[in-house]
């Protein structure tokens, strides 16, 4: 379960807060897409719930563990996936899943098993031996994925899944997150694509300026504004906010 | 050409940008108090560097004036500019123009390679410029005061100082080029390179020492030193273009036009001969090879400790990143190194020599000798950035791995474990080396060893901690990350503190108080830990998130 309560993250003496009073509840075996548009404060918020940024204010809570408070209890319940290429390129694929296993304290026994059950899933057991410098973009989004589930967390954060993907790829990644879902886990994720939120997820937040602008279920949200998708929501919910701030200046 | 021009401007603004501790915009004040207290530190640093080396270079000018050789200096400083040049200036070519993050994005420029390589090699002339500037500006001042005449020097001097990294650079550039044409159908490339640039450094070294202990004949010894020109010609001949540049500094038009000439062909021969083909070469080192397993391959699944994982994750990294490998562990390998090619060489008097040191300084105080192995020992170790970049080396991983359930005390122990594995494999080798020349007493050297692992730890201690708080993330080549660090100065910084509070007033007052001196200085170097140590842990503590700036 992941909680934010009022969590507001304000960068140095800057008078505008990239994250604004923020709060949401997420349940067990819930897939939560979090959708906004550049600089909305989707990151922002994925690095305070996993501990790389602390709040202004508010807090975050990991199966009821406070971020701030315990860290390193909280992040052992995460596992996340970046959005950044930068990963340490310099290990083979085996090598970075033996190093986050030894991170996460995981049994030689269970790193073994869903180290081979996710490369194979994931169609990876031939290319775990090389360097993941010499991986195309999708593979390194493959080997982060399964070095973020080789504990088996309770909570998956995902920034921006979905970038670098092949169809195939993505679809493999899209039934993962909702096999995760199924076993109780909270799977917690960012995106530009909304067709993606649609299918996927259980529950959807809207994000924009910092400020959590709508949040159900994809279909209801629609129904709820009268709009035929997600994505003339998500437009409608940007495009008012773009005029109503050039109404205010 | 226009392309030329916007392009290196842009990248010798981004290089400026990132060494400028003033750069960037603040929000408040308290931030921007911080930002001009680094910069006057910064400042400090460079005068005292900046001072120490004028005040090296005078002394040795008053000695070579009494000898009537003062064209020795600005010679001297030509020379060691050069030759640091193209012995380590391979590196740094080999990092610089071909392990950078942007090539895939250069090369889709509407740029010629010609042009991209031009650029690049610009801006890595600028940088060797300002060392070589450094060392040669202070010489050619010292020789244009002591010969009166200011304006002649001026004249020569300048031209001198623009074209000096040209002959340099465009060898070891066109090395590097070579370098990477030779190893390009290797699976372990990075590996390849890498072991065939230390070949070539050492090479020259080999090379440069057998040249300078040829021995000669007693006539030819009686005409060397009968007159001024006779040594100079006999040192500098070891690389003609230093002794081409010496020679136009004192005012010899030929030897100027020569070495003008010299240069600006050696330029334009590396743009001819390795610009057409850079981006290909380029682009081909991010290329990584694969051996893809076919089928289930069997992989090793033994765990180990976080602690562990961290400290194989550096060492993993420091070894196969080819920037870190070489400016981390060359220190290691060269100091040594160049003191067995001496030997290799064949120095025929090198014997004589060692033994009339050891005579020489069995009369000294042991103390101070002891202090004085210490004093090479740490120099000799902090040397490399091991531990000075060891967050800055994360770029733009660190967010990630602050994500990761460690406690940051054991991030930053494995971190500085893994430098001071270095800096301790570093000092053994110097211990030996030292051993081997001064036939030190045992426990002396011990002593001399304990001493330096203790400023060592408060030197490794203090620069962890300047790098824990201003981390410098954003870079796109590794060089680039060692350039933005000014941290190992902090070593050096120590032991001005140590000499100023401990040997001097020891050295004053009791000139057989070596081994009060040596506890003296074990004394405060323990203070120092302590600090060091204590300013450490209160940056784990406090900074276990991104810095904001």
């Amino acid at each position: 379960m992941i909680e934010f309560q009022g969590a507001t993250k304000i960068y140095g003496k800057s008078d505008k807060a990239a994250l604004d009073h923020l709060s949401l509840k997420i349940g067990d075996g819930c897939v939560y897409g979090f959708l906004g548009p550049n600089g909305a404060g989707k990151t922002t918020a994925i690095r305070l719930l996993t501990g790389a940024l602390r709040a202004t204010e508010g807090k975050i809570l990991v199966n009821g563990i406070d971020v701030a408070q315990e860290p390193v209890a909280a992040k052992r319940l995460i596992g996340f996936v970046p959005d950044s290429q930068e990963m340490y390129d310099k290990l083979t694929g085996w090598e970075y899943l033996n190093f986050m296993a030894d991170i996460f304290g995981v049994s030689s026994e269970d790193r073994k098993r869903r180290g081979e059950k996710y490369l194979e899933v994931f169609e990876m057991t031939g290319a775990a031996g090389d360097r993941i410098a010499s991986y195309s973009r999708g593979m390194k989004q493959k080997i982060a994925s399964i070095g973020a589930l080789i504990h088996n967390p309770p909570v998956w954060v995902l920034d921006e899944p979905m970038v670098g993907l092949d169809p195939r790829a993505s679809f493999l990644l899209k039934e993962e997150m909702k096999r995760r879902a199924q076993e109780g886990a909270t799977v917690f994720f960012s995106t530009h694509v909304l067709e993606v939120a649609e299918k996927l997820c259980d529950q959807v937040g809207i994000i924009n300026h910092g400020r959590l602008v709508m949040e159900g279920r994809p279909e209801e949200l629609t129904h709820r504004q009268g709009e035929e998708s997600l994505e003339e929501l998500f437009l409608e919910l940007t495009e008012t906010d773009a005029g109503k701030k050039a109404e205010d200046q | 050409m226009k392309n030329y021009w916007i392009l290196t401007r842009v990248m010798l603004k981004n290089m400026l940008a990132s060494m400028n501790p003033l750069a960037g915009g603040y929000a408040d004040g308290k931030r921007k108090q911080r930002a001009i207290f680094r910069a006057i530190l910064v400042a400090i640093l460079c005068v005292s560097a900046l001072s120490s080396i004028v005040y090296v270079e005078y002394l040795i000018f008053q000695g070579l004036n009494t000898m009537r050789l003062p064209m020795l200096l600005p010679g001297l400083a030509i020379f060691l500019s050069l030759m640091a040049t193209l012995v380590l200036g391979l590196f740094q070519c080999l990092s610089e123009l071909f392990q950078g993050k942007d090539a895939p994005f250069l090369a889709a420029l509407p740029l010629t390679s010609r042009q991209v390589f031009a650029a690049r090699l610009t801006t890595l002339y600028v940088s060797e410029l300002a060392v070589d500037a450094l060392l040669c500006l202070p010489a050619f001042v010292l020789y244009a005061i002591g010969q009166g005449s200011a304006w002649p020097v001026a004249l020569t001097g300048l031209p001198i100082l623009l074209l000096l990294p040209l002959i340099p650079l465009s060898v070891v550039a066109l090395l590097a080029s070579l370098l990477m044409r030779v190893s390009f159908f290797s699976r372990h490339r990075e590996s390849l390179v890498m072991f065939l640039s230390v070949v070539i450094a050492i090479t020259y070294s080999i090379g440069v020492t057998m040249m300078n202990s040829q021995d000669l004949e007693t006539s030819e010894i009686a005409l060397m030193l009968a007159s001024a020109d006779g040594l100079v010609n006999r040192f500098l001949n070891m690389f003609p273009p230093a002794l081409w540049a010496t020679r136009g500094l004192t005012g010899v038009w030929s030897s100027l036009g020569l070495f003008a000439l010299v240069s600006l062909l050696c330029g334009a021969v590396v743009l001819l001969l390795a610009g057409p083909g850079y981006l290909n070469q380029a682009l081909s080192s991010t290329e990584k090879t694969t051996r893809r397993k076919r089928g289930r391959a069997a992989y090793g699944w033994q765990p180990s400790s976080a602690f562990r994982a961290l400290h194989t994750l550096e060492w993993k990294e420091l070894l196969r990143t080819p920037a870190w490998a070489y400016n981390s562990l060359m220190g290691v390998i060269m100091f040594p190194l160049m003191i067995c090619i001496g030997f290799i060489a064949g120095f025929s008097k090198a014997g004589d020599s060692i033994l009339s040191m050891r005579e020489l300084l069995s009369g000294v105080d042991q103390g101070y000798v002891a202090l004085v192995t210490c004093a090479v020992i740490v120099l000799g170790a902090m040397v490399n950035p091991a531990v000075s970049t060891a967050i800055s080396r994360e770029g733009g991983r660190w967010p990630f791995a602050l994500t990761l359930p460690v406690r940051q005390k054991t991030r930053f122990r494995a971190k500085l474990m893994v430098g001071m594995e270095i800096n301790l494999l570093c000092m053994v080798m110097i211990c030996g080396v030292a051993w081997f020349l001064v036939r030190m007493p045992v426990l002396w050297l011990l002593a001399a060893f304990g001493v330096a692992l203790l400023i060592g730890l408060a030197a490794a201690a203090f620069s962890l901690w300047v790098d824990a708080l201003r981390p410098q993330l954003g870079w796109s080549t590794e060089m680039e990350a060692i350039k933005k660090n000014f941290n190992q100065v902090i070593g050096m910084l120590l032991w001005v503190v140590l000499v100023a509070l401990c040997v001097v007033p020891a050295v004053l007052l009791w000139p057989r108080g070596g081994s009060v001196a040596l506890l003296a200085v074990a004394g405060v170097g323990l203070v120092e830990m302590g600090l060091g140590f204590f300013l450490l842990s209160r940056v784990t503590e406090k900074h276990t998130v991104l810095p904001e700036n």
